[in-house]
């Protein structure tokens, strides 16, 4: 009976121990991926403010995208246009929604600092986020 | 007969065969459930592996691409193909060719992962790429779309 029980104990631990990695893994993995995407939205972000830099300052210096105000970007007649919006831009993609948007701050008459920031929810339903931060000149 | 399976004889220490049935059948359920966890693991672990390897070809496309567009003078975009043209009019082309992306003519992207969609869309001071990887022994997918601006004025 002794020898019963121990065995049953041994084979419970050993197998609640690898289904506890394996469920690990997957989160891990699934952070990983939300990770992955995020970043490549955000750093879409500061992109687009560079060519809008070189393209149309004005557009991206607009009154409606100063801080506090947000902006989201979209393309319009093959040039990128930036638009106010009271909460952010959403994109989905692998079951994971994302909602990022950029705000600009006049440093002076030339320099001025975009602000590009994104949100989701990670696998445990927790809000992530992710702020860049870049200077772009009117020269 | 069911009482003759259930007794024990006297002064015998062996198993009555309701106890050896029992212990077969826990056996038989934790062997069953140990197959099953291993095979989920293995399962999992060959997910992660795929979402590696389709993780490692899209920072090689985006990186590799925004290194050219970057100092690139000119852009060219043809569907599935961005021609970059550098400041001393030298070319470089980024192209999707069978189930594999070519730069300069040459494999780019590794064996073990499809290019199943490319596309550049050329924008007034950038390129948007989008692209869609599928691990083929998984099926997993990755789908990026992102933007490079050119950084120089030419």
């Amino acid at each position: 009976m002794v020898e019963v029980i121990v065995s049953l104990t041994v084979s419970i631990i050993l197998l609640t121990t690898f289904q506890t990695l394996i469920i690990q893994m997957i989160k891990i993995n699934r952070s990983s991926e939300s990770s992955f995407l995020a970043s490549v939205y955000l750093r879409e972000l500061i992109e687009v403010a560079k060519d809008l830099e070189k393209s149309d300052w004005s557009e991206i210096t607009k009154a409606e995208c100063l801080i506090p105000n947000k902006c989201y970007p979209k393309i319009e007649s093959s040039e990128w246009k930036l638009f106010p919006t009271t909460t952010a831009e959403t994109i989905r993609n692998n079951g994971y929604v994302y909602e990022r948007w950029l705000s600009v701050e006049n440093i002076n008459a030339s320099t001025s600092k975009v602000i590009a920031q994104i949100t989701w929810k990670n696998v445990a339903g927790a809000t992530s986020s992710s702020t860049l931060e870049n200077y772009i000149y009117n020269y | 007969m069911i009482s003759f399976l259930l007794r024990k004889k006297a002064g015998n220490r062996g198993f009555t065969i309701v106890e050896v049935l029992i212990a077969i059948a826990v056996s038989l359920i934790i062997v069953g459930a140990l197959i099953e966890v291993t095979f989920q693991g293995l399962k999992y672990i060959r997910q992660v592996k795929s979402w590696e390897r389709l993780q490692a070809n899209a920072n090689l496309v985006m990186d590799s691409t925004a290194y050219w567009v970057k100092q690139a003078s000119r852009l060219e975009t043809t569907g599935s193909k961005l021609e970059i043209t550098l400041p001393d009019l030298s070319k470089k082309t980024i192209e999707k060719s069978g189930s594999r992306i070519n730069f300069d003519g040459k494999p780019f992207t590794t064996g073990d992962v499809n290019v199943t969609a490319l596309s550049f869309v050329p924008l007034a001071h950038s390129v948007r790429i989008a692209f869609t990887l599928q691990a083929p022994d998984t099926g997993r997918t990755l789908s990026v779309t992102t933007t490079v601006a050119r950084r120089n004025d030419l």
